[in-house]
């Protein structure tokens, strides 16, 4: 195995096979699913073969791929019944999505269900807001733009993707490999959110009102951040990188203690973020936000790092990643 | 899509729909893969990214 791909830094034709591999692993897995369906239910061997998606050269897994995967997982594992056929519905829709950068936003369909389900979970639960004091109730978590809004944002989105062409070849390489949808969101609860099990669409929060001015900055942000998550799923998919259990530790991200593959995803954003603004800032040294972002990243990724040196057990992998990260040019 | 039997994707959906409703909802455990990629992919799925903005 190439040991550059466990290299930090973003890496220009590296992310394709990366891709293909996890989705090697994706289709074996849902396979497998549907053997467990057909055994249980009695159905003639072979009866769900047509529903298995399949690797394309040409075109990446759709991200209803992914979530159809894991409600079918969690609907075998927790024998919940309800779920199976509508995931089965959900696949038969289609196995391949199309490259190309979609600006979206919320709207209720099954890729929506599959994060607000993440929210609703007791895991998910530990983002929510204090409950209001004046009896009203929570707006929803997530929620759809008016188009008028979304049509401004989208402009400023497509200006942050050409930013970080002009930057880092190998960071647009991926954000083309993993990157199909971006579903622009209003929300009190997140700022961003990635998975594995919703891989290929990333909810970004819209940017404040009182961030008008630096709107490019956001989004920027935020594209480096979850494409760079993504990016760690398909590593992860060669080597698992981080052995620890459950114990949770401090984030540099977020106020609630996380396990450490959470830490270790939030270091490695970091170290993302840290790179990327560090030569936006080289090329424009007078532009305060920049500077303003990779300062809070390069204090956050010290924290992290601080908190993996002390409590991680990683793989040898794992180790070297972390070790690139550690170099002085970015810390 | 393809279909090595001839049958068609609907035609799968919905006989899985219809041995569902027989067996009903404690008659039948299903055994998904353990140790295998399946697993692991699943394992890793449960993990959402997500990060809290100026409010970190």
């Amino acid at each position: 195995m190439d040991a550059s791909l466990f290299s930090f830094a973003p890496h220009p034709r590296r992310a394709r096979g990366l891709r293909e591999g996890l989705e090697r692993q994706l289709c074996a897995s849902f396979a497998s699913l549907l053997e467990a369906i057909e055994t249980g239910l009695s159905l003639e061997p072979g009866r769900l073969a047509s529903l298995a998606p399949t690797v394309s050269q040409t075109s990446p897994l759709s991200s209803r791929a992914y979530a159809s995967h894991w409600q079918l997982g969690r609907a075998v594992e927790s024998n919940l019944h309800d779920l199976i056929v509508p995931a089965l519905r959900e696949m038969s829709r289609g196995w391949h999505d199309r490259f190309g950068l979609v600006v979206a936003t919320h709207r209720g369909d099954f890729l929506d269900h599959a994060a607000q389900a993440y929210l609703d979970s007791r895991e998910g639960q530990r983002l929510r807001r204090p409950a209001r004091t004046d009896g009203s109730d929570q707006p929803p978590d997530l929620r759809g733009l008016p188009a008028a809004e979304l049509s401004e944002l989208a402009p400023a989105l497509y200006q942050a993707a050409e930013r970080i062409k002009e930057l880092d070849p190998g960071m647009a390489d991926e954000m083309q490999e993993y990157v199909r949808q971006v579903r622009l969101v209003d929300s009190d609860v997140i700022g961003g959110m990635s998975s594995l099990r919703f891989f290929g669409v990333i909810f970004l929060s819209r940017p404040r009102a009182v961030e008008a001015n630096e709107l490019e900055e956001r989004l920027f942000g935020g594209l480096v951040h979850e494409t760079s998550h993504l990016h760690l799923h398909a590593l992860m998919a060669t080597d698992p990188l981080v052995l620890n259990g459950d114990e949770r530790f401090d984030s540099p991200l977020r106020k609630d203690k996380r396990p450490m593959l959470g830490i270790y995803h939030a270091t490695f954003v970091l170290a993302r973020l840290t790179l990327m603004f560090g030569r936006w800032h080289q090329t424009d040294p007078g532009r305060e936000s920049v500077a303003q972002q990779l300062s809070d990243a390069q204090t956050r990724l010290a924290r992290g790092v601080a908190t993996i040196r002390a409590h991680a057990h990683l793989t040898q992998r794992g180790t070297e990643l972390l070790n690139s990260i550690e170099r002085p040019a970015v810390l | 899509m393809t279909d090595p039997k001839n049958t068609s994707v609907e035609d799968a959906i919905n006989e899985v729909s219809s041995r569902l409703d027989e067996v009903g909802d404690d008659g039948v455990e299903f055994s998904p893969s353990e140790g295998s990629a399946s697993e692991y992919l699943r394992d890793r799925a449960r993990h959402v990214e997500t990060w809290d903005g100026d409010n970190a």
